[in-house]
């Protein structure tokens, strides 16, 4: 997704596809380019949010505590 | 603590050094080269130099895409335009014989072009997309004088960077720098699709500039300047774009 977004984005971009054109022309256009555009991103922020809520349902604090100390607290999970 | 040598302590700080002169070598060389844009300043300043320097490096001399006459948008799109000022429906009336354009600022012969006059000069013709900021876009056959033209006619001084350009709406200016201003395509559009220039369109007489997003090529000019620095226009970011929250560089 993210490579999809960057190219559908640069595709956009009249200067840089005056430089290289086939960058929107392998998309059919500037308009078939904003449209996959859009639909990439909302795809991207509803990853965001799928991790977040798995994140959540996981157990929140103890997830927020191994990401920053790097140790998993195994007693809360064994219980 | 133990891991901190003396010599670790020592690269660390040469190594800080020379990024602080790096930096500030790098901002020099990119003023000298023309890579920093008027609107460098503020949250979205960062950005905004990166995306202008890396696109005059890659896309200095790239042409827009032409298409073939088929693919002309029908109708031309005509957005929404500002109310027209008394001045603009005076010549209007009188079919804009006595629209004027002058040229001023670094150049060696300052003139004053009617409609008449610009299309004694050679034309040209493009069919390219106009862009807007919202999203829409048509296709059209543009057709007036390289602004490049126009430039060799009045001459421009060697230390000239920008040109600013204005609408007969004085809210209504931008600017764009050199490599923009004598780039073949950039028009001083006066017709369209074989006709004269609609006034939804910008008629009689818009800059067109088909590497930019369409706030750029502003309708309706009255008024060119030549200049080596934006900081005396408005309130020194470049364009009227900047100041309402756009960016100056519109090649996104």
């Amino acid at each position: 997704l993210f490579p999809l977004v960057i190219w559908t984005g640069l595709a956009m971009s009249l200067a840089f596809v005056s430089a290289f054109p086939a960058t929107v022309t392998l998309l059919g256009g500037q308009q078939s380019a904003r449209t996959l555009h859009f639909f990439v991103s909302v795809f991207l922020v509803l990853f965001v949010l799928v991790h977040v809520v798995m994140v959540i349902v996981a157990g929140f604090w103890s997830r927020m505590r191994a990401m920053i100390t790097g140790r998993m607290s195994t007693h809360k999970e064994g219980t | 603590m133990s891991d901190l040598s003396r010599r670790k302590l020592i690269t660390g700080g040469l190594v800080a050094g020379a990024g602080v002169l790096g930096l500030g070598a790098a901002a020099r060389i990119a003023q000298r080269y023309g890579l920093v844009p008027p609107d460098h300043g503020g949250i979205y300043g960062v950005g905004e130099t990166l995306t202008y320097a890396s696109q005059r490096l890659l896309t200095r001399h790239s042409l827009a895409r032409e298409f073939s006459p088929s693919q002309i948008s029908k109708p031309p799109l005509a957005n929404e335009i500002p109310p027209l000022n008394d001045a603009y429906k005076r010549l209007q009336a009188g079919g804009f014989v006595d629209w004027r354009v002058s040229v001023t600022g670094m150049v060696e012969r300052p003139a004053t072009f009617s409609l008449a006059q610009l299309k004694t000069y050679p034309m040209r013709s493009q069919i390219t997309q106009l862009a807007c900021e919202e999203g829409w876009s048509y296709i059209a056959e543009w057709i007036g004088v390289p602004l490049s033209h126009v430039l060799n006619v009045v001459g421009i001084r060697p230390q000239a960077r920008y040109v600013v350009y204005y609408s007969i709406d004085p809210d209504w200016w931008e600017s764009i720098d050199m490599a923009d201003a004598l780039h073949p395509q950039t028009f001083l559009a006066y017709g369209m699709n074989g006709g004269e220039l609609p006034v939804g369109n910008g008629g009689p007489l818009r800059l067109r500039l088909p590497r930019q997003l369409g706030y750029k090529s502003v309708k309706f000019i009255t008024q060119l300047t030549v200049c080596d620095s934006l900081k005396g226009f408005g309130k020194g970011l470049g364009s009227a774009a900047p100041e309402g929250g756009y960016a100056w560089y519109a090649g996104i």
